[in-house]
């Protein structure tokens, strides 16, 4: 995303994404009755607000486009990715293969997104996590999960 | 007064038995711990542990989510004051002075200065919250869909207009809130909206999924790209009890601070933070020598700290008498009363007293709790900023993954988390706060009901919000406040306090 031809690179890209969310929305609910003031239907105010939310996005483009802006930080793909993936490792696991082995697996997934790594120190300290929830969540407060696979 | 006054006797008859008492402490004490560590903030520590209060009595699971939140703005204070890293929002002008002060060899002065004003203008703000607050909810039974609609406006706009940063960043955020809020089966037809046909949304989107995905991972997504740094490097914390000269000096400080606190926290959109930037940038207006600021001066310390304690404890205002949230925090408690079953509105007093009262009472014995944890106590948070991040963000993440799975024993929310979560890092990439986003999602199906609702009552006449009254003042003064912040002169001024 970093780019320099667009000049408000942040009114750009934050007015694109509002854009895209808000035709989406509109789409999804085109087949929904829009009705009248007096008698709405379940579409109307959904759709007002996307409208708006459109003509937002839009404006923001545009500003982008003429005015000069802040452009956007640079990103760092690696925390971003591997924390979605340590969160979407324990909803896999957690039903199949119990409590503790999913606390491990997202522990050491999490690890690879942090830039100072000491991979030893965070799967002891994952495996401890393990242990202590088990006994906190499961044991203590009766959180019904599996504990094993 | 007498009233007010048997009322409370009963809301501390409510507080002082052991069970509530020992949860408004493990509040106080989990506020002040979130509060010292830096990149953990109270909306993800609330959203954290919405689903552990399950098991509790809705009073005491509010008095302990309470507890959290002002607990915090003590917290916030003790890092900003030694390490120059604001543990809070809230506490970030409270480093400017406070750390000077530290390095001066006065920290100890500044921390006793910060939990004095803060325990004070504690007690004045829960003062009024009971005073105000049953006056309040009376005159708000009078208000039907049209009054709700328009109070729903005037809240959303005074949050886009203390919001910091841009205005129509704010705009935007309220409105993909308010759709995101639509999601889910429509009341009055009960047809399928934004579901991509999974029953799982049939209900809305889980409210804990969207806040934690928001604040906790996105803040830990964040946190992990700029590299937390710290080092704890004020060594002696010196004498804790500041000399009779200093705290005369900071008299006026506090009550001006805690003033200006508690009208921020009544306020729609204004709470904490806000609060304690308008503070500080008044003292440095009446103060003067103003160029004492920045270099220590002890009222820097004083009056963001009384104001964001202030206003911590009038932001419930609006929520139990209006049923309307200020901010993220109060939407999370406003979700909280939800999941046990109350609907926050004007009737919570009468209907609900033990938890009014008992949660008032709650705040003058948490802040006495809070003022001897965070004095005598110091020593023992400071050690815990010795924690890395590389392993605190991953006991981050495994609690909140086991809370969010344990709102409906499904692993479903958490894929809704990981969606918010990306959602949220962009946002902040973009300079979009997603705090009102999180205000639109809780308004929203309350505005769609109150609007539809009070188009039936006038056939579809839209001049019925007009029409009415109470109605017609709250939309005049939306629109001043509108006004206000599209002239240039003031909208100069704002952005001069958030630059600060």
């Amino acid at each position: 995303m970093r780019s320099n031809s667009v000049r408000g690179a942040v009114d750009f890209y934050s007015g694109l994404l509002l854009a895209v969310l808000a035709v989406a929305a509109i789409f999804l609910l085109r087949d929904l009755e829009i009705g009248t003031a007096s008698d709405m239907g379940p579409g109307y105010f959904p759709v007002a607000i996307s409208i708006v939310l459109l003509a937002v996005g839009v404006f923001l483009i545009g500003r982008g486009l003429v005015l000069d802006g802040p452009q956007v930080s640079g990103m760092n793909w690696r925390p971003i990715l591997f924390v979605s993936l340590s969160l979407l490792a324990f909803a896999l696991l957690v039903d199949r293969a119990g409590l503790p082995i999913a606390i491990v697996a997202q522990v050491a997934i999490a690890t690879l997104g942090s830039s100072e790594r000491s991979f030893l120190q965070s799967l002891l300290f994952g495996i401890a996590l393990a242990a202590a929830s088990s006994v906190i969540f499961v044991r203590l407060l009766g959180v019904p999960m599996r504990l094993f696979p | 007064m007498i009233d007010v006054f048997s009322l409370l006797g009963h809301g501390f008859l409510v507080v002082l038995t052991p069970t509530n008492l020992f949860f408004c402490l493990v509040g106080a004490v989990l506020g002040t711990l979130i509060g010292v560590l830096p990149g953990l903030g109270p909306v993800a520590t609330i959203s954290l542990l919405l689903p552990a209060t399950f098991a509790l009595e809705p009073t005491t699971a509010i008095i302990m989510l309470a507890g959290i939140y002002y607990g915090a703005q003590y917290g916030g204070s003790t890092t900003a004051i030694l390490v120059n890293i604001p543990g809070e929002s809230t506490s970030v002008v409270t480093a400017l002075d406070g750390y000077k002060m530290a390095q001066q060899g006065r920290a100890g002065e500044a921390l006793a200065i910060a939990a004095i004003g803060s325990f004070l203008a504690g007690c004045f703000g829960t003062v009024v919250v009971a005073v105000a607050g049953p006056p309040l909810a009376g005159f708000a039974q009078r208000f039907a869909s049209p009054e709700y609609f328009s109070l729903m406006v005037l809240g959303l706009i005074s949050a886009i207009v203390l919001a910091n940063g841009s205005v129509i960043r704010a705009i935007a955020m309220i409105l993909l809130g308010l759709l995101i809020g639509m999601v889910g089966i429509d009341v009055n037809s009960g047809q399928s909206r934004l579901t991509f046909g999974m029953p799982e949304l049939y209900d809305g989107v889980s409210f804990v999924a969207a806040a934690m995905g928001l604040f906790g991972v996105a803040e830990v997504i964040c946190n992990l790209e700029d590299g937390i740094q710290r080092g704890l490097n004020a060594g002696r914390i010196g004498s804790l009890m500041p000399s009779r000269a200093v705290m005369r000096a900071v008299r006026w400080a506090v009550v001006r601070g805690t003033l200006l606190g508690t009208a921020f926290g009544i306020l729609p959109g204004g709470g904490a933070t806000v609060a304690s930037f308008s503070a500080y940038a008044l003292e440095k207006r009446v103060a003067k020598d103003s160029t004492r600021f920045g270099r220590g001066a002890p009222e820097g310390v004083a009056a963001p700290e009384s104001a964001n304690n202030a206003a911590a404890q009038t932001s419930f205002v609006p929520l139990l008498t209006l049923g309307i949230p200020t901010s993220a925090t109060m939407a999370l408690m406003v979700g909280a009363l939800i999941l046990h079953g109350i609907t926050p509105g004007p009737t919570v007093i009468t209907r609900q007293p033990d938890l009014f009262w008992g949660l008032i009472a709650s705040m003058f014995v948490g802040n006495v709790m809070l003022i001897i944890i965070n004095l005598p106590m110091i020593g023992i948070w400071v050690r815990l900023l010795l924690v890395p991040y590389r392993l605190l963000f991953l006991l981050i993440l495994v609690i909140s993954s086991i809370g969010i799975y344990s709102v409906n024993n499904s692993p479903f929310d958490l894929y809704l988390t990981i969606g918010f979560g990306i959602l949220g890092y962009l946002l902040r990439k973009l300079d979009a706060e997603p705090a009102p986003l999180l205000m639109g999602f809780v308004l929203g199906p309350m505005m769609e009901e109150n609007f539809r609702r009070s188009l039936i009552i006038s056939r579809g006449d839209p001049l019925v919000f007009l029409q009415r009254p109470i109605s017609l003042v709250l939309l005049v003064m939306s629109l001043a406040l509108l006004i206000t912040v599209a002239m240039p002169a003031i909208r100069r001024r704002r952005e001069e306090v958030f630059q600060e």
